[in-house]
């Protein structure tokens, strides 16, 4: 089997990050507001959303963008809750370990792990999987579950009940959107420049 | 209302003549931040619900159209049903506290008490951040960050991030026009087929986010701008807006009703729950 060289620098290959991965890390910021400010509209749940797509927008910016990606990953989360009205700001900016562990977990497994963000393995398919939406939003969950509480938004025996809402919904939703985005797309932001071989360029 | 020049806020449309524009930007996010924590310290409902006034007030003295708030109904709506089953489901219980039994479900005292504490300090901290976005352009934000010092590349990196959205947004409806010109009709879709419909909108946008992320690289480098080492712009946005008497005095008594709020707490807990007119009401639970 031919081995996967996506992560490696050809010979002579200079990547430095630069002004395009910070415009990129906007864009993709502002892209991340719009969906995850339709999920949180779209089937909301209090103060959390039943059908998050934002999440597969946090796992595919960090396997394409690295750092850049988790810094997106953080931010979009904190503008979208306050458009969508689903989070106040203390909330959101309490959420945001949960914000970069749902983010970051897919970028640095999809590198330790050398697997390819076309999708084109069965080891590709369960790195993303099980990494980029069941750990990440296990975490994501957990957290932010534990956030609701401090805030006392959850009494401590409906933890289990809305952690599984959460989780299930979140899973689901980025499952979809993050293997669609990852099939098709990733064929062709892998020839941009802003596409990270490392974590920053 | 509708015969006046409008500004278009990062959620809908204001009129240009509205009193929230007689105040600088800082001023603005000054109160966005107060009143995004001023609720937290508050455990009253009664005292939450002065803020909640307050922001409903400046909502309508801002000349805010709250029709755009309509969208707002399903999150608020489902955000009452999530803490009232949170908190009747799963009630959080004095020992030996004795239930109200209605219809086979009990009520405890002490957890309906919490339920509306959170409740209105919840609905009074969204309120207050859908009011700043109903009333800021991406602008406004933009020279309030620049007049506070934040450094230019975190300032510039939001300006990019919320026009973008709007660039997004935008893409989105022509992809949707398109749908139905030829012949799609969301309206006629389940539920379920729309949200499977939902991931398709990401391959073209996403495509048209990447081209037009290149496009603005080489605008901005062909223009010589630099994110690091940019101190000292001339910013002519920030010339635009001027700090005068009405935000000193406006800032300072925000800043005054903060630390106020902030001391009376943690001095003497005087916006404790047991104080509370919901408490004496509900018997003294606590």
């Amino acid at each position: 089997m031919k081995a996967n060289v996506v992560w490696f620098l050809n010979e002579g290959e200079v990547r430095k990050a630069g002004l395009s991965h910070f415009v990129m890390m906007a864009l993709f910021t502002g892209v991340g507001i719009v969906v995850g400010t339709f999920g949180s509209i779209a089937v909301p749940m209090g103060m959390v959303s039943a059908f998050w797509p934002g999440q597969a927008i946090q796992s595919v910016s960090c396997i394409w963008y690295g750092g850049w990606g988790a810094i997106s990953s953080v931010v979009f989360p904190i503008i979208s809750n306050a458009i969508a009205g689903s989070a106040a700001l203390p909330i959101s900016i309490a959420y945001i370990p949960g914000n970069l562990a749902q983010g970051i977990c897919a970028g640095l497994a999809f590198r330790k792990m050398n697997c390819d963000p076309r999708l084109r393995s069965f080891k590709d398919w369960a790195v993303f999987l099980l990494v980029g939406t069941v750990l990440a939003n296990a975490i994501g969950a957990g957290w932010g579950n534990f956030i609701l509480y401090l805030f006392g938004m959850i009494t401590p025996d409906a933890i289990l009940v809305s952690f599984l809402g959460w989780f299930i919904g979140n899973t689901i939703a980025s499952g979809i959107l993050g293997i669609i985005m990852l099939k098709y797309l990733s064929p062709l932001v892998m020839k941009t420049r802003t596409f990270c071989k490392g974590m920053w360029a | 209302m509708r015969n006046e020049n409008m500004k278009k806020t990062v959620l809908g449309f204001v009129p240009v003549q509205s009193p929230i524009y007689a105040m600088h930007p800082v001023t603005r996010i000054i109160l966005f931040v107060a009143l995004g924590f001023i609720p937290l310290f508050i455990q009253m409902p009664e005292v939450n619900l002065l803020f909640l006034l307050l922001v409903l007030i400046l909502f309508k003295v801002s000349k805010v159209d709250l029709h755009q708030l309509k969208v707002y109904v399903p999150v608020i709506a489902t955000l009452t049903c999530f803490l009232l089953a949170s908190y009747t489901i799963f009630p959080t219980k004095l020992p030996g506290e004795i239930p109200i039994v209605i219809y086979g479900i009990s009520f405890y005292k002490y957890s309906i008490l919490w339920s509306i504490c959170i409740y209105v300090r919840i609905l009074t901290l969204v309120l207050s951040s859908i009011f700043f976005f109903s009333t800021n352009r991406e602008r406004d934000i933009l020279v309030g960050l620049r007049t506070l010092r934040v450094p230019f590349a975190a300032s510039y990196f939001l300006g990019l991030t919320l026009r973008s959205a709007g660039m997004f947004m935008e893409d989105y409806q022509i992809v949707r026009e398109a749908e139905r010109a030829r012949g799609l009709d969301m309206a006629a879709m389940s539920w379920l087929k729309k949200l499977k419909h939902f991931p398709m909108y990401m391959i073209p946008l996403f495509t048209l986010a990447i081209r037009r992320s290149e496009d603005i690289s080489v605008g901005l480098y062909a223009k010589g701008t630099q994110i690091r080492h940019s101190a000292n712009r001339p910013d002519y946005l920030r010339s635009l807006f001027h700090f005068g008497k009405i935000d000193i005095a406006a800032n300072f008594l925000i800043v005054a009703v903060f630390i106020a709020v902030v001391v009376a707490d943690f001095g003497c807990q005087a916006f404790a729950l047991h104080h509370s007119i919901v408490n004496v009401l509900l018997g003294n639970v606590i």
